[in-house]
């Protein structure tokens, strides 16, 4: 038995105040001359037992009254449940509730979140001031709140487009936890325990670790997973998108996508599969590209977005002297329409303004005059001679990985850190993206030089280097929900819709909870997009057997059903506050103490 | 009558606030006869005997104008004075009855006795009753033997106001002195608050009875004695042997109100089987109310 206020206890020796005032009483009474004393004597001696017995009633009645107010106010706990009065040991708590993504699938009627809600809600009620509490959310980060704004908040969150990583929150609340000084210490993990949620975690420690599932089964789901594309400028002829559903193994999805309300592309696909959806271009400019597929029990994963710009043929002249092979390449992309007659780009061997492919000089006494130009534009890269042949490693750009290089200059940076090298030889810089309008490649595009112009790879990676790479450098990210995203330079503001969030450039910022397409904008230029994509994992909704927790979790992990834990959520050291009954006690025994006392008395005539 | 104008219906001590003894008890009487509708001088103490004829020297307000209307004779009236009831006014004095419970508003039980007594000895000596007073505590305080002569009136009120007790009562020796006095048979008037040993006493009333005495005892009890009253506890003292019970007046309340009716109706009972009349008077009874009752008895003894 223990006291929550055993302060209160010092009032105990207000019990003995009864039977003080009885022995008090009895010792002064006034003296009062009455000649009829002998009616008083008889009448006293007929009654003497009763009156005695009544006076004893009273005294004990009118202790019991103060011992248990006394007893009430020290709100005494004992161990065990007892009816009407169920408390609990002083407990730090915390509580994870699960509110991930996949909490808003419906299950039986009603959404997973609302019946982890109902479980969650149910043991912050039974909390009092004596118990400390901290609340676990999807995002895994323990925050210390009282019971009461515990319960505004449970009733008020929804289900975040997040991945509750459960290893790591549970670790979280154990180290909450782990140091108070209360009796009790324990983590409530309200969860629906996908399959693909579980990960270890450190229990134990003398924290009481529970497990708290929501009735019924998961229903079978099918999301959009993942969704890419191949290019994030796309040329006038359309492009291609990537998409893989996400959900339930062997479950096919129909993936359509939308360009606001207009169909473009519809493709049937399987969970575990990825389909390429080619999307014509609905016009120049940048597009958002909806993907959906159709309706289920979690409606928060069949939808993905994906910006997309569309740009028209590029503007392309040649200045100086670029050989027969490059001739003949924009030759046949302008009889393709990929490419056009204009000064939009430039082919040269000095820089020149503008966007330019530039060309090293087959003269090596040139090469000095390139380096000037090129420290006049403000570039730090420069041509060296002496570099040596050798075979192209990967590259972004298509075409280029295993073309062999005969000839070449090397390309150098006074930077410690090479940034820009598109292509390299051997680890030599060979195609650099010298500013946002320049690229240097490190050989001239003829035979001699290297095979590239002789390879079937060579009009295609000329047209995307002419119309993609030169006409702006675009960050296509992407990132989980509030996961960290680190943004290009110039990015000053992260757009939705009529939505703008002011960035600080080249900033690692948290990115939008909301799922969807972001344009990263610096001024009125759009220089990159986010797509902001839930994790395909909280598509699969399948729950982990007990085993499968216990493996995770550990062998002292209670795991219970929600009804199981509505009945006790606490542990073993569950105890009973029985201020409650203390009072009840007090109160029948003034009321038995008033009948007696009218009894004694009895009525006036 | 308005009765406010009649001492005998007034409260006790209102009445008792007009004088001394005499006056009151004079003024008593005379309201209360007024209220018989009856003349105290006529019919009461005198009764028309015969008529015989007029002979020189007879006082000419004897004469039976009437007859010489009728028969042109003179004859005069002759009155038998009644002198066969011989009445003993008993008086308990002791110290119980020097008691009341409202000092202020309310006659103590002597005092209340004291007019009671006188009015009684008024009205008897009126229906040319003898009186007599015997007034006792533990012993006789004060005897006055019963007589109709003028002036036993005034004796007996002088008596009354002499008379100190404060003793004990011991009810049952004066008592027998009573059968001692009284040789003749009579009328025995016991005003007390019957404060002793109810057999004893009874022993002796019943003696009294028993020699041919018509006994009317008066039971005199102040209010406050019949409903407990009090603090919340009190030590009870008897002012005349000194014992003192602790007792709570609000927890006895309703059971000692119980003992005290069942004491009346104990002594009415016994009384009853003794051929005694009893009166159970609350000192705050008008006199009139008790004077009633006590001409009442006298009319039965004829």
């Amino acid at each position: 038995m223990g006291f929550l206020q055993p302060l209160a206890l010092l009032a105990l020796p207000a019990a003995g105040i009864p039977l003080l005032l009885h022995l008090w009483k009895r010792r002064t009474p006034p003296r009062v001359p009455f000649p009829a004393i002998r009616y008083i004597a008889r009448t006293t001696e007929e009654h003497r037992r009763r009156l005695r017995l009544q006076h004893l009633l009273l005294l004990v009645l009118r202790t019991i009254v103060v011992l248990a107010l006394v007893l009430a106010a020290s709100r005494p706990v004992v161990r065990g449940r007892v009816a009407g009065a169920i408390a609990h040991e002083p407990t730090a708590l915390a509580l994870v509730l699960d509110n991930s993504l996949s909490s808003g699938a419906v299950r039986g009627g009603t959404p997973t979140l609302g019946l982890l809600r109902d479980a969650a809600r149910g043991t912050l009620d039974a909390l009092t001031a004596a118990d400390e509490l901290w609340l676990v959310l999807a995002d895994g980060v323990p925050r210390r709140m009282s019971p009461v704004t515990a319960l505004a908040v449970v009733d008020s969150v929804g289900a975040w487009a997040l991945r509750l990583e459960l290893g790591n929150a549970v670790t979280q609340a154990v180290r909450a936890v782990r140091d108070s000084d209360l009796p009790a210490r324990e983590v409530h993990v309200v969860s629906d325990f996908q399959r693909t949620a579980i990960e270890t975690a450190a229990v134990g420690d003398g924290v009481r670790t529970v497990a708290v599932r929501p009735p019924g089964d998961p229903p079978p789901n099918v999301g959009i997973g993942f969704v890419a594309t191949q290019e994030p400028i796309w040329g006038p002829s359309g492009g291609t998108l990537v998409a893989a559903p996400a959900g339930t193994a062997g479950r096919e999805a129909t993936v359509t996508v939308q360009f606001g309300e207009r169909l473009v592309a519809r493709t049937a696909v399987r969970v575990g599969e990825s389909a390429e959806l080619t999307v014509a271009a609905p016009g120049d400019g940048w597009w958002t590209a909806r993907l959906v597929t159709g309706s289920d029990e979690l409606l928060a994963d069949n939808e993905a977005e994906v910006a997309i710009r569309f740009a028209p043929p590029a503007r392309v002249s040649v200045t100086g002297t670029a050989g027969p092979f490059v001739e003949q390449a924009i030759a046949v992309l302008r009889e393709a329409s990929r490419l056009a007659e204009g000064t939009e780009v430039r082919i040269a061997d000095l820089p020149t303004a503008g966007p330019t492919l530039l060309l090293p000089p087959a003269d090596p006494s040139r090469i000095g005059a390139v380096n000037r130009a090129l420290g006049a534009r403000g570039v730090e890269w420069r041509y060296e001679t002496g570099g040596a042949a050798g075979l192209v490693g990967a590259s972004p750009i298509p075409g280029l990985e295993g073309v062999e290089v005969r000839r070449r200059y090397r390309l150098t940076t006074a930077r410690a850190s090479a940034r820009g090298v598109l292509a390299a030889v051997d680890g030599d810089p060979w195609l650099v993206r010298a500013a946002d309008d320049l690229l240097l490649l490190g050989s001239r595009l003829d035979e001699t030089w290297s095979d590239l112009p002789i390879r079937p790879g060579f009009v295609p990676a000329l047209d995307h280097l002419l119309n993609l790479t030169l006409r702006g450098s675009v960050a296509a990210l992407s990132a989980a929900p509030v996961g960290p995203v680190s943004l290009p330079d110039r990015v000053t503001e992260v757009v939705r819709g009529g939505e703008r969030r002011r960035v600080e450039p080249g900033a690692t910022v948290a990115a939008p909870r909301a799922p969807g397409a972001y344009f990263l904008t610096a001024g009125s230029d759009t220089v990159g997009t986010l797509a902001v994509q839930p994790d395909p994992r909280e598509s699969v909704l399948e729950a982990a057997t007990r085993g499968e927790l216990v493996n995770a979790l550990g062998a002292e992990i209670e795991v219970l059903d929600a009804v199981r834990y509505a009945r006790g959520p606490f542990g073993v050291a569950t105890r009973s506050e029985i201020a409650g009954l203390l009072l009840v006690l007090a109160l029948l025994a003034v009321l038995l103490e008033t009948v007696v006392a009218w009894r004694l008395k009895g009525t006036r005539e | 009558m308005p009765a406010l104008s009649r001492p005998d219906l007034l409260d006790p001590h209102i009445v008792a606030q007009l004088g001394g003894i005499e006056f009151v008890a004079r003024g008593v009487v005379e309201g209360f006869l007024a209220g018989l509708h009856r003349s105290p001088y006529r019919g009461f103490s005198v009764e028309f005997a015969e008529h015989r004829p007029y002979q020189p020297g007879d006082e000419l307000r004897y004469l039976d104008w009437k007859m010489l209307a009728r028969s042109d004779r003179l004859f005069v009236k002759q009155y038998e004075e009644e002198t066969n009831l011989r009445a003993m006014l008993v008086l308990d004095v002791s110290s119980s009855m020097d008691w009341t419970g409202e000092p202020v508003s309310r006659l103590t039980k002597r005092a209340y006795a004291d007019r009671l007594t006188a009015a009684l000895g008024l009205v008897l000596l009126r229906q040319r009753d003898a009186t007599g007073l015997i007034a006792f505590d533990d012993s006789v305080r004060a005897l006055l033997p019963a007589r109709v002569r003028h002036g036993q009136w005034s004796e007996l009120v002088r008596r009354l106001g002499q008379v100190t007790g404060g003793g004990g009562t011991a009810a049952e020796p004066a008592l027998r002195r009573v059968t001692d006095l009284l040789r003749r048979r009579g009328l025995v008037v016991f005003l007390s608050d019957l404060l002793f040993d109810r057999p004893l006493a009874l022993l002796a009333l019943r003696y009294l009875r028993h020699r041919g005495h018509q006994v009317v005892v008066f039971h005199l009890m102040d209010p406050a004695e019949a409903a407990l009253e009090g603090p919340a506890e009190a030590q009870f003292e008897d002012p005349e042997t000194g014992v003192a019970v602790v007792a709570r007046p609000r927890e006895l309340h309703r059971v000692y109100a119980e003992t005290v009716r069942r004491e009346v109706r104990a002594w009415e009972l016994a009384c009853r089987r003794s051929g005694i009349a009893y009166h159970h008077v609350l000192t705050d009874t008008p006199f009139g109310h008790v004077l009633r009752r006590a001409v009442a008895a006298r009319a039965r003894l004829g």
